[in-house]
């Protein structure tokens, strides 16, 4: 029954063990439950579409590589968001892009019927360009990600409390640019 | 302390959604081969481990190995030879014949893609592919040295119905024939097949005439022309039709357009840099003269509705435009086909124009338009024929016109007369870049 239990909570360890071990489908696998996550993280950091695309690609390069040094399997989806989201940031780094002001909001987020909820979109993704890189980093990996603070603490080499001190200056930030204090 | 709570947990919903934007579906085992196959071919790396030894024997080794650099940079010198200059690959003297891709003129009929040999004084000749023989071949390519000729070829597609970068070819390969100087006989053939089913392929060989790069799909292939042995580079190209790219003069790097960024490929260890190159698409990527700058085509302009040609840094990322604007605000420029000079010193490019007034627009005649990349203005060089594809001869002193008028080249010096090499016997309608002209050296 315990290893039952373990099979459902990491329905993934076999395939990490296999991914090490050359197997392509299972690194599919891995692929497949992950891919999204990081997409979404890197999209956060850096607003840009094609750059968080080419950060992930660039996370999956490392990840097949740096996959045996991986202690705890179950600690792969933290890993694996880690590191897009540091890729992202290297990708962002490396063109030097400055935040801009204005965003063009996507067609899926301006599709809703509510003109308050399209220009609070447009608040909020100017507000996040605003950010330092490293900033919107935390942010995606506290809220999209679901990081706890411990696992934040690991993905930006902050300590723990330090991360939850400088996670509450940004909601105070953003609270004032966004109108909501 | 609620409100901070409220605040915190309607941040997170709204991220969320926010994030979803990038949610889109994708296919896990083609990005897991893409990631598989990039590691399996990248270099390997050997890790340097120092055997334990004494510290005088250390010590005598460090001082052979300073000795050994020393007398190197002193025979470097004493050759003249600067260890920092990328390679330099000789220029041709001289312009030999040229290769056509050509499509049937009768559009709806007929096979797609045939290679021509074209010649001042004599009717076009096929030299690659006949009638019935069900293939495509496209973008002939002749290689540095003048003695290779490298092409794309598929399985042909059915009637033409658009332009030739979208056919959808199955069986796409790229093929290396030898081309004797002075003859056709074409001695030997590489094929090397490529995934079925897409836009035939387009090979660019590299400055050292070692090996062909193509673009398949979201993959930058890179071939070696000997042995065949392929590195595959993942790209990101999002693009519709054919991708543009080209190798740096030093052969060290390969620049891919994509979108509104220039992505520089490092050949060795596939390791890119994006360079932003403005927030339009961007086309025609050409190397100048030390690898110094990358010049393309983008929009631009006062108002950002005409088209400049642009050279960056790809080091520092700076810019500079080398068009002008045009004086009448009523006119937008319509820039294509650019291109750099063997030499990378000089910059060509058709200049089409339109008037747009109250509310309806007229197309100006295009006009050729080069200049020197030193900052000297831009000249027009007058051309007696309608303007399309754009190219330089291997010998850096004539620009070769293809359009549906015919292949006509004229020269650079003042009162050259141009060289009319087809009359629109062959259909170029769909082939402005797919003419090649032999390098030759003597």
């Amino acid at each position: 029954m315990a290893s039952l239990v373990g099979q459902i909570e990491d329905p993934l360890a076999g395939a990490v063990a296999l991914a090490v071990a050359g197997d392509e489908a299972a690194f599919a696998r891995i692929i497949r439950a992950h891919h999204d996550d990081m997409t979404r993280v890197c999209f956060l950091i850096c607003s840009d579409l094609d750059l968080a695309d080419e950060a992930v690609q660039s996370a999956w390069l490392i990840a097949w590589r740096k996959l045996k040094g991986l202690r705890d399997p179950a600690r792969l989806r933290p890993w694996l968001v880690s590191v897009a989201a540091n890729e992202a940031r290297q990708i962002l780094r490396r063109n030097r892009r400055t935040p801009v002001v204005e965003i063009a909001v996507m067609d899926s987020v301006m599709t809703g019927p509510d003109p308050a909820g399209r220009t609070g979109d447009l608040d909020l993704a100017n507000a996040m360009a605003r950010l330092h890189p490293d900033d919107r980093t935390l942010l995606a990996l506290r809220y999209v990600a679901g990081f706890d603070s411990t696992e934040l603490a690991r993905a930006t080499g902050r300590s723990p409390s330090g991360t939850r001190v400088r996670l509450a200056r940004l909601l105070d930030r953003l609270r004032k640019d966004l109108g909501d204090d | 302390m609620t409100d901070r709570l409220d605040f915190e947990t309607r941040l997170a919903e709204r991220l969320g959604a926010r994030a979803a934007i990038a949610s889109r579906p994708f296919d896990a085992a083609a990005i897991a081969h893409a990631t598989v196959t990039s590691d399996a071919r990248r270099p390997f790396v050997r890790r340097l481990v120092w055997p334990s030894m004494r510290p005088g024997l250390a010590l005598l080794i460090l001082a052979g190995l300073l000795a050994i650099a020393l007398l190197a940079v002193a025979l470097a010198g004493a050759l003249h030879v600067n260890p920092l200059q990328p390679p330099a690959f000789p220029i041709a003297t001289g312009n030999g014949w040229i290769a056509v891709s050509a499509n049937p003129m009768d559009v709806g009929g007929g096979e797609n893609g045939d290679i021509y040999r074209v010649e001042v004084g004599s009717p076009a000749r096929r030299i690659i592919g006949s009638d019935g023989d069900g293939l495509a071949q496209a973008c002939p390519r002749f290689s540095p040295d003048g003695l290779w000729l490298a092409y794309g070829e598929a399985t042909a597609s059915g009637a033409v119905t658009t332009f030739r970068g979208n056919w959808p070819v199955t069986n796409r390969a790229v093929a290396i024939v030898r081309v004797g100087r002075e003859s056709l006989t074409l001695d030997d053939v590489h094929k090397h097949l490529a995934p079925d089913g897409g836009p035939i392929v387009c090979p660019e060989w590299s400055p050292d005439g070692k090996s062909v790069a193509v673009i398949v799909g979201p993959e930058l292939w890179i071939i070696d022309a000997k042995t065949a042995a392929t590195t595959v580079i993942p790209l990101t190209i999002t693009a519709p039709g054919k991708p543009e790219f080209e190798w740096s003069r030093d052969g060290s790097s390969i620049a891919v357009a994509q979108a509104v960024q220039i992505r520089v490929v490092h050949v060795a260890d596939q390791t890119f840099r994006l360079i932003p190159a403005g927030d339009t698409p961007i086309e025609s990527l050409q190397w100048t003269a030390g690898d110094r700058g990358i010049v393309f085509a983008a929009a631009g302009g006062p108002r950002g509705d005409s088209s400049v040609v642009r050279v960056v840094d790809p080091r520092d990322r700076s810019g500079t435009t080398l068009t002008l604007d045009p004086t009448d605000p009523a006119v937008r420029l319509d820039i294509h086909s650019v291109v750099v000079s063997p030499d990378g010193t000089r910059v060509a490019w058709v200049e089409g124009s339109l008037r747009c007034t109250a509310g309806s627009c007229a197309g100006l005649p295009a006009r050729l338009m080069t200049r020197a990349l030193d900052g000297s203005p831009a000249v027009e060089l007058p051309v007696p024929v309608g303007l399309g594809g754009l190219q330089w001869s291997p010998a850096g002193d004539r620009l070769l016109i293809s359009s549906t008028d015919g292949l006509v080249s004229v020269g650079l010096a003042a009162g050259t007369t141009p060289t009319v090499l087809s009359h629109g016997d062959l259909n170029l309608e769909w082939s402005w870049d797919e003419v090649t002209w032999q390098p030759l050296f003597r």
